[in-house]
């Protein structure tokens, strides 16, 4: 993973390394080792049960995994911690916790509780720029108008311009692109999109300009969004064999784009 | 890279339904090079080769690729159907690719 467009795509990597901002208001030292030992032990148990479910055949033997993860307890211990942090790092950390393993267990009442809480008690913590991520990257469909509804809270709270910049243009992102946006949404989109030409047009915009941005969303509002015939495209493949993608008609195609790390 | 023995998996699992799997290998490089490490790494799904001069190929601007992992999956009309950005989870794609397929099993059986 390296040199992007977007500096915030990198953010898929490189996220979980960042070292978690510290609240000056308390010493929350304490708390946080508690914390970071908890979320060992959360990623232990996790390890293990993740294997089995990949192999999971059916839906009833995925949701039977997802129940006997033990989730309660572990969620109630993250709930105390924030309690005990209140309004400080700990808090938004351990909720960020909660709402990670209501992805792995396919909650919804979880993950809509600790977006819930995120957004009424951590809208102004750099934390949000975690939430982005894991409301946006790898997110499941039906996140969608929660990841809107997210980015347009932190958007307005939020002190951090960067992180302000970073909601609008993901924001004109997803709603140019989600198909549960519909035609308003991509109304929406291109509204914001006008913004940030008039706003950001000329300046340094995520390593282009306003204006270059604003013409990659367009484009991919445009063609690119679900819904869209797929652009086709004729390349090389690793033996030399040339082909189309168009070759595939009639038949499910996962593109899978990477890279050797 | 984490998610290789998962892909082979997939490709393996599905290798007699309508289901293609195809790499998008978007990085510069001597394409020699790239496909013994590809031959190397038991990689044996079609890749197409969007190599840039620098940086990403021109695929990869066409498709608006942030970084990677990046998914689109397409039905067997090419209509985009799913996007992710990041990985979304293995068990979230396996499930994906599986509805589709179903979907397409249903249509072709009313034909």
């Amino acid at each position: 993973m390296g040199h992007r467009r977007h500096p915030w795509g990198t953010l898929l990597l490189l996220l979980p390394l960042l070292p978690a901002a510290q609240s000056p208001a308390a010493d929350t030292s304490k708390l946080t080792l508690e914390l970071e030992r908890l979320e060992q032990r959360i990623a232990e148990e996790r390890k293990s049960w993740f294997e089995f479910k990949l192999q999971a055949k059916s839906e009833a033997e995925r949701a039977e995994l997802n129940a006997a993860f033990p989730r309660d307890e572990f969620v109630a211990e993250l709930i105390a911690l924030a309690r005990q942090g209140k309004a400080t790092d700990v808090a938004a950390r351990a909720w960020i916790d909660v709402l990670r393993i209501s992805g792995w267990v396919e909650d919804r009442e979880l993950h809509s509780r600790a977006v819930e809480c995120l957004l009424a008690e951590h809208v102004t913590s750099p934390h949000m720029g975690t939430l982005i991520s894991m409301l946006l990257y790898g997110a499941p469909a039906w996140a969608a108008p929660v990841a809107a509804d997210a980015l347009r809270k932190i958007m307005a709270a939020n002190s951090d311009a960067g992180m302000r910049q970073e909601c609008l243009a993901e924001l004109a992102l997803l709603l140019g692109t989600e198909a549960t946006f519909g035609e308003a949404g991509r109304t929406e989109a291109e509204a914001l999109l006008r913004r940030i030409e008039a706003e950001f047009g000329d300046t340094d915009f995520n390593a282009m300009t306003g204006r270059q941005f604003a013409a990659g969303a367009r484009n991919e509002s445009e063609h690119l969004r679900v819904g869209q015939v797929a652009p086709d495209f004729e390349v090389n493949d690793q033996d030399g064999l040339r082909f189309k993608l168009s070759d595939y008609r009639g038949r499910v195609v996962l593109l899978d784009f990477w890279g050797f790390v | 890279m984490g998610l290789l023995p998962h892909k082979k998996v997939l490709v393996e699992r599905l290798k007699d339904q309508p289901f293609t799997f195809l790499g998008m290998f978007g990085r510069e490089g001597d394409p020699k090079e790239i496909a013994a490490r590809m031959k190397k790494e038991n990689i044996n799904w079609r890749n197409a080769l969007d190599l840039g001069e620098a940086e990403d190929g021109p695929l990869w601007s066409t498709w608006a690729v942030r970084g990677f992992p990046q998914f689109y999956l397409l039905d067997e009309q090419g209509v985009i159907r799913q996007r992710w950005f990041g990985n979304p989870g293995e068990d979230v794609i396996d499930r994906a690719v599986e509805a589709l397929l179903a979907e397409l099993a249903a249509k072709s059986a009313k034909k």
